[in-house]
């Protein structure tokens, strides 16, 4: 296991991963709308809101930041259980390539997408007029810690998804989104 | 360790069982380096659960296996190098376009990019695919998409392959053609195992095959001595003898 090969064998998952995300982009839309409505419609609607630091929009702002990360991530073990069911993992198991590439591969895609997703909407935020006060080093910090948080939550969505047996159980359980 | 007069597969009382199920029981069979070896028997027999032995998918109950000079449960990955699979299901992702898959599946193997290019290809070309490149898999009729599937386990030149039921679901014309595609393969020096229900396809394609029927392997032959044997004048009378079944009158 030579880290020419663990290279190699990320570079296809991560592509894949990266590949299937381009060939549904109602997807993509879903996942950078979602967030931009919470700023325009909440943040309008609660601009006389109490909140600390006096501007809603500003509070939420990391708030959305946060909901995002969270839901791309806990959603995000789903990929891997369509491929077991579909019998494409399986497929995958039987090449010489790392298990631990399958997981490593999906933290690193769930970590750059949600950090995309996190600074587009700050970004967005900034236009509509909040000002972050920590500046660029505030934002660095905010992505980070983003990662963090997200790791923790796609190794929890993939440990559910991997202990579950169907997808139609994930999509039920207590923690997922999909319940609401 | 690895000389090309040991057998491409040597498999010697290989047993499974799934809790109280017995899936095999005992199955003891050798494939020849460069044959096309065929795993015959009725649903359930334990043919797809032989192959995933083979493949390190699985670990026998008790037994042991070689392919291609490599103990499956030793040097599981030695025997992923050197064996490709097309599995009973689905081995393409629909979304990624042909070449995207060829690409994918070589990175797998631990190919660098450019020698990636260079095979899919290569492989693709004799796959009747070179026109595909860029088409979504999704939309690839059955037999090209199995065609595909074919190619994706040839990217790190297996010296055994294992194909299960490679030509389920596929209408004669397209079977036929997939026929060609493996004794195309077979002539490159690559040892074929395949599972099929095709008494037929047994028949055009195995030099040799074995009939395996609730985890025992009941009979191995050259399908016309099995023939012989069997006083049958088709594999399929021969295969409902060896498992004990009655043809219906
Ligand atoms: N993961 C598993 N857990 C429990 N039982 C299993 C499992 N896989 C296979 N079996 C059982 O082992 C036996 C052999 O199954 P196997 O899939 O090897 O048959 P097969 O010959 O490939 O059949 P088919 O022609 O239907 O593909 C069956 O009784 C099956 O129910
Ligand atoms: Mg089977």
């Amino acid at each position: 296991m030579t880290a020419t090969n663990l290279w190699r064998e990320h570079r296809v998952l991560f592509g894949r991963w990266l590949a299937r995300l381009r060939r549904e982009p109602l997807t993509m839309l879903a996942l950078l709308a979602q967030p931009m409505v919470w700023l325009v419609l909440f943040g309008h609607l609660f601009t006389k809101m109490p909140v600390p630091g006096g501007n809603y929009l500003r509070f939420m702002t990391a708030g959305a930041v946060v909901m995002t990360t969270f839901n791309g991530c806990l959603t995000g073990g789903v990929e891997l259980l369509f491929d077991r069911e579909s019998g494409f993992l399986v497929r995958m198991l039987a090449a010489p390539a790392s298990r631990v590439s399958l997981v490593t591969s999906r933290f690193m895609y769930l970590t750059v997408l949600t950090g995309a997703q996190g600074l587009v909407i700050l970004v967005a935020a900034w236009m509509m007029g909040v000002r972050y006060a920590a500046g660029i080093g505030g934002i660095a910090a905010c992505l980070a810690i983003g990662a963090l948080f997200g790791s923790g939550i796609t190794a929890l969505s993939l440990a559910l998804a991997f202990s579950l047996r169907s997808h139609s159980q994930f999509s039920r359980s207590p923690a997922s989104p999909a319940c609401h | 360790m690895t000389s090309s007069a040991d057998p491409a597969v040597q498999v010697s009382g290989l047993t499974k069982d799934f809790g109280a199920t017995r899936a095999l029981d005992g199955a003891t069979f050798d494939v020849a380096n460069g044959e096309i070896f065929g795993l015959l028997g009725p649903n359930g027999a334990g043919k797809t659960t032989t192959m995933r032995i083979l493949l390190t998918l699985l670990k026998p109950t008790a037994g042991t296996a070689r392919v291609a000079g490599q103990d499956v449960t030793r040097d599981p990955v030695a025997v992923r190098q050197r064996v490709g699979w097309v599995p009973q299901g689905h081995a393409v992702d629909p979304l990624l376009t042909v070449m995207e898959n060829m690409r994918f599946m070589c990175g797998m193997y631990h190919l660098a990019p450019v020698a990636a290019r260079r095979r899919a290809a290569q492989l693709l070309e004799p796959a009747g695919l070179a026109d595909h490149g860029n088409k979504v898999a999704r939309v690839l009729s059955g037999g090209t998409r199995r065609k595909l599937e074919l190619a994706m386990s040839l990217v790190n030149v297996p010296a055994v392959l294992f194909l299960d039921e490679p030509t389920v679901g596929l209408d004669i014309a397209a079977r036929r053609d997939l026929w060609t595609y493996v004794r195309q393969i077979s002539r490159q020096g690559t040892t074929i195992v395949l599972t099929t229900h095709y008494l037929e396809e047994a028949d055009a394609l195995c030099d040799r095959v074995a009939i395996i029927d609730r985890g025992q392997i009941q009979a191995t032959g050259v399908p016309g001595e099995l023939k012989v044997n069997y006083q049958a004048s088709t594999l399929d009378e021969v295969f409902l003898a060896a498992t004990g079944q009655e043809l219906a009158a």
